[in-house]
């Protein structure tokens, strides 16, 4: 194996397939850094293009883009606060009031690092666990999904802003958001309030870039200041950045392992890993009340997290044939149209090809790194540009980004619904993040359940399907840990505020 | 704020004025179809990028522009098992600008079963391309090896197996429904998100059973245990599977695929479009990328393919009633 | 402080209102697809009364309110850019995105901009705009063909 790793490595570092690699590279993270367009319509677009390529350059070109587009959703996570994908969604918490605060270079340049560090940690189990990782993401049933969502949505107490009682009707309003359309088991229509175009429900995207950017945009306008945050080129700032980045291996690989676990599961994936790592990174963090005001190191969790899950989510396409994201669905297609047959026989039958792609995309990895390092320079210019110019067109590219996900106007309406809806919903503190997160635990919560509810006509009583199997029982524990863990941690803020009588103010957001 | 009020009125001044010029439509003059075609055609893809239907037109565009003057422009609209991109495709403008896939039997049970906005004929259909038989399979190593321990297993305890299908009122839906009317069993109906969800579920035990499609096993036949293919013969890409009716069960059933444009598109513009799909359809090149991708070539021209389809309605809305799924 | 209040217990109608609005839509459901639908609308409901009790009867609101630098909110700006957005959205597939966008880089860039309207100022927005609707043809049109919604312009 190991000399077809190396074999795979040399192929793919000719000449050619760098330059086509480094060009997808740069148009993936253009790609995801514009609200809409994101990793999966990149890598469809891409498709096409590889017709005329040989099938490892065609496959490492779309490797390339969805790497580089994993990275572009925190551009604009950073400094607009719209995620460029759904992955980038956890990015915004504590990315923009990093820009707010004047260290958007800071902010970019460590997304970058963490994006390149989560993307090699997860290639490497890609490379050598993908046989068992893929095994265990199949034990993944319903009861097993229901339960990930249920632990998902424990997440909404850290994503909460000054209430959690408000934060959680955000994210039980994402939920019913998500009730809207077909019934999945009879598949009649359901909610839609006489619009028969709902029918199609609200589809995650369009909702999106609504929650996110048309608040901002509403608010760049309102308010009179002339730029969104005063930014000011720092010298050195790249090397003590990545240095400071390094310092942080245990918030680096924790991240990096829970994107590429929650990213191989199929119809989870990637874009709850970063919601789950920024969980966890601030469940261990011992400043958990600077998260959403600017911690660095909520940017290093949720770029590692979500570009952990690009090789992730490969593993089930790759040992099994089962796309496990809708890029990976896509990619699939780019497979099928290559002649390539996924699954266990694309190692056996096209080794060439497999250790190529899988060795390309470390290589991917490190053309990121270069090409991430030279655009950010660029990119972070995007705050220099004044509020009445830069308002208008990040309106104009959520339009066309919801617009162009499947041409549809009405996607265009819902952002724009979503949107205004979003923008009394923060007047009012109820940030978009739960909601959103409500919004893609939904589906899976809902399908988990009346799947299982299903299921459960054969015989099997509905007590041994969600609370019997290995997996369910640990998800149940760690909803469970996860729903106790702020109380202890209040409880302990409250002893020790009782020890010491300094005004270290203990985590009461409790109240509302 | 004078500006902005300033800014408001005129806006509302071009929306009445754009409102008034929207009123004259278009119709396709006999110059139109002489001159047919003058810039690229719409192909609306019904469902999501890599699927079945992607990848078969994705080929078909990868050797298009060499039968065809005018490039082809590929267009998602996935959403509702396909319905979204069917009543695209059905309310389209008639002027051979726009063509888009359809499958049976979702283009009939669809409007059958719930309200939607198409009936199965408000297409012309160019072609069938895919005809795709539809097998009931376990996965490799189960205790079930054969068609009757299936079938045994059932009636000894009816609803005790489950079986998966990609959706509610999809082909796998009437072909299972067709099995149940034909064996006389029941078995627990499990509507899963897509095919891929579909083998997912199945390895990983969660299943008993798929009723899926020979394309889908062929991918990778190791993992499966095929119990029976719903053909009159056996097919070539599955010698070893039995029919159906070899086992006793008369279920003869497959998901047929192809390419319509909306109805009343002109009969020349039409021939011009079939002709190229059927100059595509012999190329080796093409057959050799449909059979690699997995997908059963079975070309077939319009009109026959139209007759079939309202054969096949008779025969869907008499199973659906029986079993209560007619809106 | 006490606006706060006010505004916690609109928002908890509005969550009732919401619950009942959905409430009635799960009567047509069959089981077992009407049980989660049932179950989130519960607990959306409940969470709306606990709003409610909280607004009208815990004492201490308003605490952390106050740490908030006022806001630098211009009202009529804010109206302005919402009927902007909405006048825009629902301009673009009848004008076409590309003329409708223009159009409305220009004009919001305009209003918001304090500078008196004068032959000189305008000439810096519609450089901008267009450039910008250029760039955005480049990508979306030329190369990656992507479709737009079109209107009688483009």
């Amino acid at each position: 194996m190991l000399g077809e790793l190396l074999n795979g490595l040399l192929t793919s570092l000719n000449i050619s397939t760098l330059l086509i690699m480094s060009l997808a590279t740069m148009a993936g993270i253009i790609v995801g850094t514009l609200p809409g367009l994101s990793a999966t319509m990149g890598v469809a677009l891409l498709v096409p293009l590889t017709f005329g390529m040989d099938p490892a350059t065609g496959l490492l070109a779309l490797g390339s883009l969805y790497t580089g587009a994993m990275f572009g959703g925190a551009n604009s996570a950073i400094l607009i606060n719209t995620p460029g994908t759904p992955a980038a969604v956890a990015t915004t918490f504590d990315g923009y009031p990093l820009t707010q605060k004047g260290e958007a270079d800071k902010a970019l340049i460590t997304a970058l690092l963490a994006s390149v560090v989560g993307g090699i940690v997860g290639t490497i189990f890609l490379i050598f666990l993908s046989t068992p990782l893929a095994n265990f993401a199949l034990g993944f049933g319903p009861p097993e999904n229901f339960w990930l969502a249920v632990f998902g949505l424990t997440i909404i107490g850290s994503l909460a802003g000054r209430s959690i009682t408000k934060g959680l009707i955000g994210g039980i309003f994402g939920l019913m958001l998500a009730l809207i359309g077909m019934d999945p088991v009879s598949g009649s229509t359901r909610f839609t309030f006489g619009f028969y175009s709902l029918i199609e429900g609200i589809n995650l995207l369009p909702a999106m870039i609504g929650f996110f950017s048309i608040p901002q945009v509403i608010k760049m306008m309102e308010q009179k200041d002339k730029y969104i945050a005063k930014y000011e080129e720092r010298k050195g700032i790249y090397r003590k950045t990545i240095i400071e980045t390094l310092k942080k291996p245990v918030v680096l690989l924790r991240s990096s392992l829970i994107g590429t676990f929650v990213g191989m599961l199929p119809g989870a994936g990637g874009n709850v890993a970063g919601f789950v790592a920024y969980n966890e990174t601030k469940r261990f963090s011992k400043k958990p009340k600077e998260f959403g005001k600017g911690n660095i190191d909520g940017v290093v969790t949720s770029e590692s997290a979500n570009n952990a899950t690009v090789s992730s989510s490969l593993i089930p396409l790759l040992t099994l044939g089962i796309p496990g994201s809708p890029v990976a669905a896509v990619l699939l297609g780019g497979l099928l149209i290559h002649g390539l047959k996924p699954g266990a026989k694309l190692f056996t039958e096209s080794s060439g090809v497999a250790y190529t792609f899988i060795m390309g995309l470390l290589v991917a990895n490190v053309l990121l790194l270069l090409l991430g390092l030279l655009g950010t320079r660029f990119f972070v210019k995007a705050i220099a540009i004044p509020v009445h110019y830069l308002a208008p067109i990040i309106g104009v590219l959520a339009v066309i980004g919801s617009y162009s996900i499947r041409n549809s106007m009405l996607d265009v309406f819902v952002m724009l619904g979503c949107g205004i809806l979003g923008y009394f919903a923060l007047k009012v503190d109820i940030p978009p993040g739960p909601i959103v997160l409500g919004l893609v635990l939904g589906v899976i919560a809902e399908n988990g359940f009346v799947l299982s509810a299903l299921l459960s006509k054969t015989g099997t009583s509905m007590f041994t399907l969600f609370f019997t199997s290995p997996i369910c029982i640990v998800l149940i524990l760690l909803t469970a840990l996860s729903l106790i863990t702020p109380l202890l941690l209040n409880m302990r803020g409250r002893k020790k505020e009782n020890d010491n009588t300094e005004v270290d103010k203990p985590i009461q957001n409790i109240g509302g | 704020m004078k500006k902005a009020y300033f800014i408001v009125i005129s806006l509302i001044t071009v929306m009445i004025i754009s409102a008034c010029s929207q009123l004259g439509g278009t119709t396709v003059s006999s110059e139109d179809i002489e001159k047919y075609p003058e810039t690229e055609i719409r192909n609306i893809v019904p469902f999501s990028a890599g699927g079945t239907t992607d990848v078969n037109q994705r080929i078909i565009e990868s050797l298009w522009k060499e039968h065809f003057p005018e490039n082809m422009v590929i267009e998602y609209k996935p959403g509702a098992g396909g319905e979204v991109g069917f009543t695209e495709l059905a309310k389209s403008q008639p002027d051979g600008y726009t063509m888009g896939s359809i499958n049976t039997p979702h283009i009939i049970l669809q409007p059958l079963g719930r309200n939607t906005e198409f009936e199965h004929d408000s297409f012309d259909i160019l072609a069938r391309l895919v005809h795709d038989p539809q097998v009931l399979a376990v996965k490799a190593g189960n205790d079930i090896k054969t068609l009757d321990q299936f079938v045994k297993k059932l009636k000894e305890k009816p609803g005790s197996l489950s079986v998966g299908l990609t959706g509610t009122l999809t082909g796998d839906h009437l072909t299972t429904l067709k099995f149940m009317e034909a064996a006389g069993v029941k078995v627990t109906l499990v509507p899963l998100a897509g095919s891929a969800d579909q083998v997912k579920q199945l390895l990983g035990g969660h299943i008993d059973a798929i009723m899926g499609n020979v394309g889908d096993v062929t991918k990778d036949i190791e993992q499966y245990k095929v119990l029976a293919i719903a053909t009159e013969e056996r097919h070539e890409w599955l010698p070893d599977v039995p029919t159906f009716k070899e086992q006793g069960i008369d279920l003869v059933a497959a998901i047929d695929r192809g390419l319509a444009v909306p109805k009343g598109t002109p009969k020349e513009i039409k021939e011009k479009l079939f002709n190229a799909l059927k100059e595509i359809n012999n190329l080796p090149e093409y057959k050799k990328k449909m059979k690699k991708a997995g997908l059963v070539q079975g070309f077939m021209p319009g009109e026959e393919w139209a007759e079939l389809i309202s054969k096949q309605k008779a025969e869907a809305e008499e199973i659906l009633k029986k079993y209560d799924l007619i809106k | 402080m006490q606006k706060e209040r006010v505004q916690d217990i609109v928002v908890s109608i509005i969550v009732l209102a919401i619950s009942f609005l959905f409430y009635i839509n799960t009567k047509t459901l069959t089981p077992p697809a009407d049980i989660f639908p049932k179950v989130v609308i519960g607990i959306f409901s409940i969470l709306g009364v606990i709003l409610l009790v909280k607004a009208i009867f815990y004492r201490k609101y308003g605490e952390e309110a106050d740490e908030e630098t006022p806001e630098k909110v211009d009202m009529k700006r804010r109206w302005f850019s919402i009927t902007g957005l909405l006048a825009y959205i629902f301009l673009v597939p009848i004008l076409g995105f590309y003329v409708t966008s223009g159009i409305y880089l220009v004009l919001v860039s305009i209003s918001l901009n304090d500078e008196k309207i004068s032959v000189k100022s305008l000439v810096k927005p519609i450089t901008i705009a267009s450039l910008v609707m250029l760039a955005l043809y480049g990508t979306f049109t030329v190369f990656l063909r992507v479709p737009v919604p079109g209107g009688i312009f483009i």
